[in-house]
């Protein structure tokens, strides 16, 4: 038996000679995390375009109000309905992505929860659903791993919810960017609907 | 994609490629799983390649991601375990070990990682994976010296049955 001080440097070795086969597909990482960053950042300029739109109008708009007399622009500053971004990037309006466009693979889960919004990546089988600083992944995931993932620390403890089986696949929820609370993750829960079956896209 | 954004996604390919295999090991060290580790490189990258010019910029770009593979591995952890700070060091947070001591087992170092607490693991890959010195790996992961010394000492203290028969391979 080795004592603490030779095990210390005898770790970083057992670590290498364990990882030594360990060969991830580069390529696959690269063109999924492109794709994945693209989408990271098409969505982050949305919101912050979203919001800089918002706050566009609402400055022509008082600006107009001034131009057009000075009672307007009181009324302008005192009204409840100005727009804020706030207001107007979670609003119904905001920018719903389609589960799919026509001849597209399909996500088998939609989220139908108030405030929420959605993109899905059926390709990458996946929806990635913001409600503010919100952020929860809708992962699908097939059936024939559903025995792996139940009651798995670090599978089934990793995600937030993990459904029963839905025909030929279940689907987790992972991530929960910026706290989300129980009544968030419950809410969250009650809105998903299910196909009865998923179409896995083709790898 | 444009010019400037055709050689931005051939700049940051190329760095998944050069770096890709560091990071997913980490991931793997971490995670314990081939699935997750995938998910949690995936993730990491996403996020470099959103700060791209900032990743670029930075003195070593690789251990740029590495923090963000760091915070994206413990903020995803810490929802899941809320009690858990990095401060705190009681024993209650280093859950039974699922290794046995019996060599015989062959548990493997991977499994045997995952019984650790996430934070230990974290520092396991700093110091033992990363070769990063106490001091490097408090900054790193915000906690004391001597915090990373005690949970590090408790790792290794989890990890002795599998070393032991590996030592004993690579150094008779």
């Amino acid at each position: 038996m080795t004592d603490h001080d030779s095990l210390d440097t005898l770790v970083g070795p057992a670590l290498r000679e364990r990882l030594n086969d360990e060969r991830p597909d580069l390529e696959h990482l690269a063109a999924t995390s492109l794709s994945a960053g693209l989408r990271l950042r098409r969505r982050r300029l949305a919101v912050s375009g979203a919001a800089a739109g918002v706050a566009a109008v609402a400055a022509v708009s008082v600006g107009a109000g001034l131009l057009s007399g000075g009672g307007t622009a009181a009324r302008d500053d005192s009204g409840a309905q100005r727009p804020t971004a706030t207001a107007t990037v979670t609003a119904p309006g905001a920018a719903t992505t389609a589960p799919a466009a026509e001849g597209d693979p399909a996500f088998p889960v939609v989220v139908d929860v108030p405030g929420w919004t959605c993109e899905y990546f059926a390709i990458d089988e996946k929806a990635w659903c913001t409600r503010g600083e919100l952020g929860v992944s809708v992962v699908a995931r097939p059936r024939s791993e559903y025995e792996a993932w139940k009651g798995n620390p670090d599978k089934e403890g990793s995600a937030l919810w993990m459904s029963a089986p839905h025909g030929n696949y279940f689907a987790t929820l992972q991530g929960g960017e910026g706290g989300l609370s129980p009544a968030d993750l419950d809410a969250f829960v009650d809105g998903l609907v299910f196909a009865p079956r998923w179409d896995r896209p083709a790898r | 994609m444009g010019v400037k954004a055709d050689r931005q996604a051939e700049e940051f390919t190329a760095f998944v490629r050069a770096t890709g295999a560091q990071l997913h090991h980490a991931a793997l060290l971490l995670t314990g799983d081939h699935h997750l580790a995938e998910d949690l490189a995936q993730a990491t990258y996403a996020k470099v390649f959103v700060r791209w010019r900032q990743v670029q910029a930075a003195q070593s770009p690789v251990a740029y991601a590495r923090t963000i593979l760091l915070n994206t591995f413990l903020s995803h952890r810490r929802l899941r375990r809320n009690g858990e700070r990095p401060s705190d060091l009681t024993d209650t947070d280093v859950g039974p070990p699922e290794a046995g001591p019996d060599p015989a087992l062959k548990v493997d170092l991977l499994v045997a990682l995952t019984g650790l607490a996430p934070l230990d693991r974290a520092v396991v890959v700093l110091r033992y994976w990363e070769d990063r010195s106490v001091a490097d790996t408090a900054a790193e992961l915000g906690i004391s010296e001597s915090a990373v010394r005690t949970r590090a000492r408790r790792a290794l203290q989890r990890l002795r049955p599998l070393i032991d028969p590996i030592s004993e391979r690579t150094h008779p």
